[in-house]
């Protein structure tokens, strides 16, 4: 017969919402990425053109496709048309969620603990927007 | 105090490790910023479209097998061989490789943490620490492949390294299941680092405490730059640091590392998508393949022979480190 183990609130709430985002975020990815993969619709790079020079570091990669320097998240959210960049959003959606779950988790974790999440999600926040205040991007 | 013993001895390694890759790396990049580039290779007739993704997706597939059944996670074993024998740039594999460490510990933490073997106490102070030295490595392995002429060679040979240490580590460190703990540690008793779990082998729960944070926050500082900078989940790392230095349970050490780098992954994660690093093109056919080949390699992993899986792992990990190694002096034109 299984013991019955309290754990406290903010547990289930962080798992939840994390399986919540990363099957949004798992979505996403598999949906755009298999449109660009069987080449529906746009693509920002297509997989041609992809193949031809991902074998370069992402900066050469970046120049010999676009003609430019990618710094910052500009190259996939302003191309949205293209498959690939959707696909992307996927990512940045799996990306963000331990952000959106110990955002959820703070209001049912203990005192210390809330503080010692706001410090994660600003660690988490600063690191998301870095690029954005270093290069503009 | 055996315990202690090889606890201390683990953090020396790690630490070790850290400093000789990064000592290394160094060096490696004062001799290459005057060193002329390595000339282009002539390109050959280009594969038909579908080639490299399904390649992809046999590769990861492969790997996702093998992981589960010898505890190690697909990462560490992705991004080296990927960077041997693939024909990517170790920028795209290394945002390849996070990505799918990433998608693999979010697919199984939120099931780890609602049954309370993820320590979410333990997790949030270290990853505190770990986050800060992941992006920082992440920005160091970055700059090095496109600042630097002949940088990518120096971060796969530095690659090689990283996976003769993970070689040392699995052939050195020991695993306690259930660590003794007399006395948690006063930053762990300060911030209650322990807990309980329904254990169906012993069909009872097991209550335990932990002890040395800060040696351990000292490690995942180490590990988290590694992880970054490589983009591998570093798994092979956090867990031996869980339940050596802190003290957890093996079970409570795994699912914790798991928490770990689905925080961690995703923060590097952001570096890579900010340098443009992540491909769609290569991350599809790898989740999916990993995906699938995780769950085939589950199923066997309980008629499997652990020993001889970690041993097929092992060996992999050695061919890996030396091929990458060769790879990068080749690079370099040494030979």
């Amino acid at each position: 017969m299984e013991e019955e183990i309290k754990l406290e609130p903010m547990y289930d709430k962080f798992g939840s919402v994390m399986q919540a985002v990363a099957y949004a975020g798992l979505g996403l990815l598999l949906v755009f990425g298999l449109l660009y993969l069987f080449g529906f619709f746009g693509a920002t790079v297509s997989p041609e053109e992809c193949m031809m020079h991902w074998d370069e570091p992402a900066t050469v990669f970046w120049q010999e496709t676009k003609g430019g320097d990618v710094d910052g998240y500009g190259w996939f959210l302003t191309n949205l048309t293209g498959m690939d960049s959707l696909s992307l959003l996927g990512v940045a959606l799996l990306a963000l969620c331990p952000v959106i779950a110990l955002g959820m988790a703070l209001f049912h974790a203990p005192r210390l603990y809330i503080f010692i999440f706001v410090v994660l999600i600003l660690e988490f926040i600063f690191i998301v927007i870095r690029p954005l205040i270093f290069s503009g991007g | 105090m055996k315990q202690k013993r090889s606890a201390s001895s683990l953090v020396r390694n790690i630490v070790l490790l850290v400093l000789v890759i990064l000592g290394i790396v160094c060096l490696m990049s004062q001799s290459g910023a005057a060193a002329e580039p390595v000339p282009e290779a002539v390109a050959e007739e280009a594969p038909p479209a579908w080639f490299w993704p399904v390649v992809l997706f046999g590769f990861a597939f492969v790997i996702g097998v093998i992981a589960p059944i010898s505890g190690v996670g697909g990462g560490v074993l992705f991004v080296p061989l990927a960077t041997a024998l693939l024909p990517f740039s170790v920028d795209f594999v290394r945002g390849t490789g996070l990505v799918m460490a990433l998608v693999s510990a979010q697919s199984s933490a939120p099931h780890l943490i609602k049954k309370g073997l993820a320590n979410l106490r333990i997790m949030a102070p270290l990853v505190i620490v770990s986050i800060v030295f992941s992006i920082l490595g992440s920005l160091l392995g970055l700059w090095l492949t496109n600042a630097i002429p002949t940088g990518e060679y120096y971060v796969i040979i530095a690659l090689g390294l990283l996976l003769l240490g993970v070689f040392v580590l699995m052939v050195k460190s020991k695993k306690v299941h259930y660590p003794e703990i007399e006395e948690a540690g006063p930053f762990a008793e300060t911030m209650e680092l322990n807990g309980e779990w329904y254990e169906h082998d012993r069909e009872s729960t097991v209550q335990y405490k932990t002890t040395r944070f800060r040696m351990a926050a000292l490690c995942f500082a180490g590990v988290g730059f590694l992880g970054g900078m490589f983009g591998v989940g570093a798994g092979w790392a956090n867990v031996p640091v869980l339940n050596l230095v802190m003290g957890a349970p093996l079970k409570v050490a795994t699912a914790t590392s798991m928490s770990i780098i689905s925080v961690n992954g995703a923060a590097a994660v952001w570096v890579y998508l900010a340098k443009g690093a992540i491909l769609p093109l290569m991350v599809l056919p790898s989740v999916i393949g990993i995906t699938v080949g995780a769950r085939i390699g589950a199923r066997i992993s309980h008629k499997a022979k652990p020993v001889f899986a970690e041993y097929l792992v092992m060996g992999i990990l050695l061919l890996a480190a030396i091929l990458d190694i060769f790879k990068g002096l080749r690079g370099l034109e040494v030979f």
